[in-house]
């Protein structure tokens, strides 16, 4: 072979080579009407420049447009529906009837995140949406305020939104190296707003699965490490209400994950470093791991030659909407970025199967990204079933709990549900990280003095709750403490009904509630208005009876409790439970909320004192049964004071009749309900 | 024929094999990323990319060579150096290095408000003294703006009347928005400034100061916010008025919020309709 053959077949080579990953002059399958959309919209922007992190929780850089193109094919047209000149977009997403664009947008440089919604039907030539005195055209509504940053926003089943926020007072990331990015959602109208997952996290990419439930990637802290997870979450649920699906590494990330018309379950899988957030597109198999799929393209941050695609979205027939970058030479990645080579995103259809690709907009000058496909509402009006929120057309505004309690529950000794509510940090500052994580007020009735529903004697209840809260339920026993407790935050929509059976229990005697007690009875009313609920502040409710009976002269007070006796290292030791402040709480609160360590005379531990009070755990906690408690709830046959306590006989300080310090049942259960509503140290409204 | 079909399916292999040498050649930060800490060789990607796989398996022969990345004018790089290095406990050595080239007038404007950028993130009490003196003469707006950020960040007394005086002061009204935002994280702010803020030339500066006086729930804001909610020309801090006023919860408000559900700002009726549903 002579050396112009040599060189003619190695063309041919890389030719052949380049059509089996390459491009189509084919019309992009967009276009047919299989694929049921009619135009897409996306999002352009400046060229990302050195992302070399997801997680470096940057801004991208200012200026960017939000834009339709209709037919979504090279030569569709442009319409430019918002323009920013120093704001920026940072995610988008389509309703299910094509109708309404909902996205996170700043304005300027220097201003917050917020999610606004837009009508497609009021748009006309795209003017208009963002207006200079700071308002908002007729097609456009704002979802959300205040100084946050709402970004990533995903419609869920009923019209509502979930997105993505960092708040300025938010929890701080387990890493901390900044606000952690939770999970929220929000009505179509604005209203109730709340948070969704859970812990001190960052979340990713949520999506929405046709079963109505919310899978994103969770980047948190487990055993210690710094770990991603895949999560499932019940958007219908509060913060809790979340399975992890899968833990993954830190290659091939997925990002986005969605089902395709076949029910398979794909993302776009990107490495956490060094990629722009792109990678490829990837399947999950049968073990719950994701696996790249597309020829040519690999996960993780090794060189990828033939380019990157992220924020893929499936459009059936194996087929995926994706933004995608290709660097003549390079990698697209951070080293060819450090060298000048920066990629230049535009929207293409890409074949998972094959990697063959139609592009359908670029513009060189710009990244487009995001882009989602809006339907056309012909097709929709014939095949889509658009959710309907449950509420419309309901007069009660509750929600209903009803069940049967198992026989592992009746046999600790359950004989009544009660409620907690859980205070948001607005409404009790700093309560969430002081007094353990599941702090709220209990729910009462309309009278605002029933805290307690009654179990049946067959171990069936019926409760009305509030609707569009975060609840917690607890069984409880005779005298008010908890026996088993709802791990979950649940919550649900006005007349929305929840039913479970053998609650609590695997025993699967809950079969028939229909025919139960409680069926046949009125639900018991819990659904009191917010301010009847009964909160608690340490303050307020518990130190007054600590300062009368405790913290008096000989017993509790700082003087007496440090000579009551000497630990290991020779230093008076005591319980000392006076009101003096102690760093961001008093002295009192953390002397029975934080563990008691003695150290020998090296400093090293050599007992470790479990807290003389367990945030929602009475039963385990000292304090309580130090004190004892009497009978409160269904006390006929029951022990007169709770067989949990240290001693039936003497009760604590009544033993100690010497110093006058008393305590009255009253004040017994009102310290036992302190403990089970998460020992909080701030009440509703007060201060931090 | 069959020669042929042979030649070319092994110059096919050859160039993917050729292909994937260069690839390998080219992979991302293979080795010590240590290595990769020089600012000289490397740009903020790789930087950025070495610090992160740091972060998870941390080596000390990085603390040095991350000090001098605490004023990179790449303010990502700076801000995951600062973070790497607070997370180490390297705080002494860190803030000094980065205070003197905060201080430094010979440096570029982006390495001294990267300097102060990361002097916010190392979250130290000894970045406090610098940061004002930043803030109240450094003649670049850029660096004024980060030292502000960077006090409030520091959540610690001692800011407020620095950050009061520039909001007050400050002839660049990103300056003076960055204030009003660092007031609100400043335990011994005093809400007087913000309210004077309130009546700024600049709607961010004012709607930045609405927002700080509801996240700290100043009672003898109320009156104030009303009247901006009433009359501000700006729909952004109108709405921004409302919510703060729904955050503070006082109940004089309510009357106020009902009127603004009827008003001409679109986005302050939405802002204000959501805030009185805080009163129901």
């Amino acid at each position: 072979m002579n050396r112009e053959q040599t060189i003619k077949s190695f063309i041919m080579a890389i030719l052949t080579a380049m059509l089996v990953v390459g491009c189509s002059d084919d019309p992009p399958p967009g276009l047919t009407p299989s694929f049921g959309f009619s135009s897409i919209a996306f999002v352009q922007r400046a060229h990302e420049r050195n992302a070399g992190s997801l997680l470096n929780l940057s801004s991208p850089s200012p200026g960017a447009s939000l834009l339709l193109l209709e037919p979504a094919a090279p030569g569709g047209k442009l319409t430019r529906l918002v323009d920013l000149a120093d704001g920026s977009i940072d995610g988008l997403d389509v309703s299910p009837d094509g109708k309404t664009l909902v996205f996170g947008v700043r304005i300027g440089m220097y201003d917050r995140y917020h999610i606004v919604e837009m009508d497609l039907d009021k748009i006309g030539d795209g003017s208009g949406c963002l207006q200079d005195d700071g308002d908002l055209g007729d097609q456009c509504r704002r979802l959300t305020f205040g100084p946050f940053d709402d970004t990533n926003p995903h419609y869920l089943p009923g019209g509502s939104i979930a997105f993505t926020r960092v708040s300025p007072d938010g929890p701080v990331d387990f890493q901390g190296r900044g606000r952690s990015k939770v999970l929220m959602a929000v009505q179509a109208d604005g209203s109730d707003i709340r948070r969704l997952d859970y812990g001190p996290g960052h979340v990713f990419g949520p999506r929405m699965f046709p079963d109505g439930s919310l899978n994103l990637v969770n980047w948190t802290k487990k055993h210690g490490k710094a770990t991603f997870m895949t999560m499932s979450i019940d958007p219908t649920q509060y913060h809790g209400a979340s399975i992890i699906t899968s833990e993954i590494g830190q290659q091939g990330l997925p990002l986005g994950i969605s089902r395709d018309e076949l029910n398979r379950t794909f993302a776009s899988c990107v490495a956490p470093v060094g990629t722009f957030s792109a990678g490829t597109i990837c399947q999950q198999n049968q073990d719950g791991v994701f696996k790249g799929v597309v020829p040519g393209l690999p996960t993780g941050a090794s060189c990828s030659p033939e380019g990157r695609v992220k924020d893929a979205i499936p459009i059936g027939e194996n087929k995926f909407l994706v933004s995608y970058a290709k660097v003549e030479g390079g990698c697209v990645g951070v080293l060819d970025d450090d060298k000048g080579m920066t990629p230049d995103f535009g929207i293409a259809v890409l074949d998972a199967r094959t990697a063959k690709r139609w592009p359908v907009y670029n513009n060189p000058d710009y990244d487009e990204v995001q882009a989602v496909a809006i339907m056309a509402h012909e097709l929709l009006d014939r095949d889509v079933d658009f959710p309907q929120r449950p509420e419309l057309g309901c007069d009660r505004n509750t929600m209903r709990i009803e069940g049967l309690v198992g026989k592992e529950a009746i046999s600790n000794g359950a004989v009544g549900i009660r409620v907690l509510q859980g205070l948001s940090a607005a409404l009790a500052p700093f309560a969430m990280t002081l007094g353990g994580s599941d702090v709220g007020a209990f729910c009462a009735g309309q009278d605002g003095t029933e805290t307690v529903a009654p179990i049946m004697a067959d171990g069936s209840f019926s409760v009305n709750l509030p609707s569009h809260v975060p609840l917690q339920i607890e069984l409880i026993d005779n005298y008010g403490a908890s026996v088993m407790r709802d791990p979950i935050w649940r919550g649900g929509p006005q007349c929305s009904e929840r039913r479970c059976s053998a609650c609590h229990s695997n025993d699967g005697s809950g079969a028939g509630f229909d025919n139960s007690l409680a069926a046949r009875a009125e639900p018991f009313d819990l659904a009191g208005q917010l301010e009847q609920q009964r909160d608690f502040d340490f303050r307020r409710d518990i130190q007054p009876i600590l300062s009368r009976s405790c913290a008096v002269s000989g017993c509790h007070d700082a003087e007496t409790a440090s000579g009551i006796y000497v630990d290991l290292s020779g230093n008076p030791r005591g319980l000392d439970l006076h009101d003096e402040p102690s760093g961001i709480t008093s002295v009192a609160y953390s002397n029975l909320l934080f563990v008691d360590s003695i150290r020998d005379s090296h400093g090293r531990v050599v007992q470790t004192m479990r807290p003389y009070v367990v945030p929602g755990r009475a039963r385990d906690s000292r304090l309580i049964q130090k004190l004892g408690v009497p009978c409160r709830y269904s006390c006929n046959g029951a022990p007169t004071w709770a067989p949990w306590g240290f001693d039936q006989e003497h009760h604590h300080p009544d033993d100690k009749a010497e110093f006058h310090g008393e305590l009255t049942d009253e004040e017994r259960w009102l310290l036992l309900d302190w403990v089970e509503a998460g020992a909080p140290f701030h009440g509703r409204g007060a201060k931090p | 024929m069959m020669f042929f079909r042979a030649r070319f399916l092994v110059m096919t292999l050859l160039a993917i094999i050729l292909c994937s040498f260069r690839v390998s050649a080219q992979d991302v930060l293979n080795g010590d990323p240590v290595n990769f800490l020089d600012q000289d060789r490397y740009g903020p990607g790789t930087l950025i990319a070495a610090m992160e796989i740091l972060a998870s398996d941390y080596s000390t022969e990085a603390t040095e060579p991350l000090r001098a990345l605490l004023a990179h004018p790449d303010e990502d790089v700076a801000r995951m150096a600062a973070w790497l290095l607070r997370s180490r406990g390297d705080y002494a050595n860190s803030v000094s290095a980065a205070a003197e080239q905060l201080a430094n007038q010979d440096n570029s404007i982006e390495v001294r408000s990267n300097a102060a950028l990361s002097l916010g993130v190392l979250r130290s009490a000894a970045g406090m003294a610098p940061l004002i003196t930043a803030l109240n003469g450094d003649p670049a707006y850029l660096v004024r703006l980060r030292a502000a950020e960077a006090i409030g960040k520091l959540h610690r007394i001692g800011g407020a009347q620095a950050l009061s005086s520039a909001l007050a002061g400050d002839e660049s009204h990103s300056v003076r928005t960055a204030c009003a935002r660092a007031l609100a994280s400043a335990p011994d702010v005093d809400p007087s400034s913000l309210l004077l803020a309130l009546s700024d030339s600049e709607s961010g500066v004012r709607r930045e100061s609405a927002w700080s006086l509801g996240r700290i729930k100043a009672l003898d804001a109320v009156g104030n916010l009303v009247g901006v909610l009433q009359n501000d020309p700006d729909c952004q801090v109108r709405s921004a008025a409302a919510w703060a006023l729904g955050e503070i919860g006082d109940p004089i408000a309510k009357q106020a919020l009902d009127a603004a559900k009827n008003g001409s700002c679109a986005v302050a009726a939405q802002a204000a309709a959501i805030a009185a549903m805080k009163f129901h």
